[in-house]
């Protein structure tokens, strides 16, 4: 089985960062969820602080680096206009959809959400990895400060899942290949 | 940084990092309504010629996010704002990116 370049880097895009956002954003709200209990020692505390600095500096990392492959290198792929006079549109992911009834909202619908949405993830995720970094275990005592983090952290992961959820439908309706 | 200092530090910079993310988001929906409604604004969005629009829309919100993130960064260096007041504003600015960059929402200012 081979890939063809498009579908390695649409396979880095979506499946190695998708598989990234789920394994370090549940790291992090069970650190950020933790850091609060009366069981925690000191030393556990200053251990939890530091592994929820790095799940969060990850999670930030990662989501830059999904939304700037999928903006500009499998979006363009996505989006390339056809010759004039193509009628077989397989390789031409947009194209296809809008030009085949019952498929079109894959586009108008899925991926304008998909492309837009994204974004907001990384921005809130470097809010909540800021946050973190700056109060580190200033966290655990400001109850608001905390809560804020685990909202902003979850806001962000629900962008994420929207924009990855739609991306592997469409990907499977009509693969960038 | 020592813990003392971690437990002690005014909210002013989370309070800049929280509303200037609400900012970024809230400009990536304005941008993306504005290209939907306009299509010269549209047509000088597109930054990168092979992504489109996109480009720009997000590129405008980044630059929003990182500038206000400066300036309120700053503004509110070792201060302590309206915490709860900052988080309000910032959810909405937040659920204003949500609302425009939903398809249905913003596809409603496309002109007929």
């Amino acid at each position: 089985m081979m890939f063809t370049i498009r579908e390695a880097w649409t396979a880095v895009h979506g499946t190695m960062m998708g598989f990234g956002f789920i394994m370090f954003y549940t790291g992090t709200l069970a650190l950020l969820f933790t850091l609060r209990s009366r069981l925690l020692t000191p030393e556990g505390v200053q251990r939890n602080v530091a592994l929820l600095k790095t799940a969060t500096a990850i999670v930030a990392v990662l989501s830059w680096v999904a939304v700037f492959i999928g903006t500009y290198v499998s979006y363009p792929w996505y989006r390339a206009a056809p010759p004039a006079g193509t009628t077989e549109l397989t390789m031409y992911a947009r194209s296809f959809l809008l030009a085949n009834a019952g498929k079109e909202a894959w586009h108008t619908f899925g991926m304008e959400w998909k492309e837009h949405v994204a974004w907001i993830s990384p921005i809130l995720a470097t809010a909540a990895a800021a946050v973190v970094w700056r109060y580190g275990r200033g966290l655990k005592d400001s109850l608001v400060l905390n809560w804020t983090v685990v909202v902003t952290t979850l806001v962000s992961f629900a962008a994420a899942a929207v924009a990855g959820v739609l991306g592997a439908f469409i990907t499977k309706t009509a693969p960038v290949i | 940084m020592t813990e003392t200092s971690e437990l002690k530090r005014p909210r002013g910079a989370a309070a800049a990092a929280f509303l200037s993310a609400g900012i970024g988001a809230a400009v990536l929906g304005l941008a993306t309504v504005g290209a939907e409604f306009s299509q010269a604004l549209g047509g000088a969005l597109v930054w990168f010629k092979a992504v489109g629009p996109l480009s720009g829309k997000t590129s405008v919100a980044l630059i929003a996010w990182v500038v206000s993130w400066v300036i309120l960064g700053r503004a509110w260096k070792g201060k302590e704002p309206n915490f709860a007041g900052v988080l309000v504003i910032s959810g909405l600015l937040v659920l204003v990116g949500f609302m425009f960059t939903f398809p249905p929402v913003f596809q409603m200012f496309a002109p007929h």
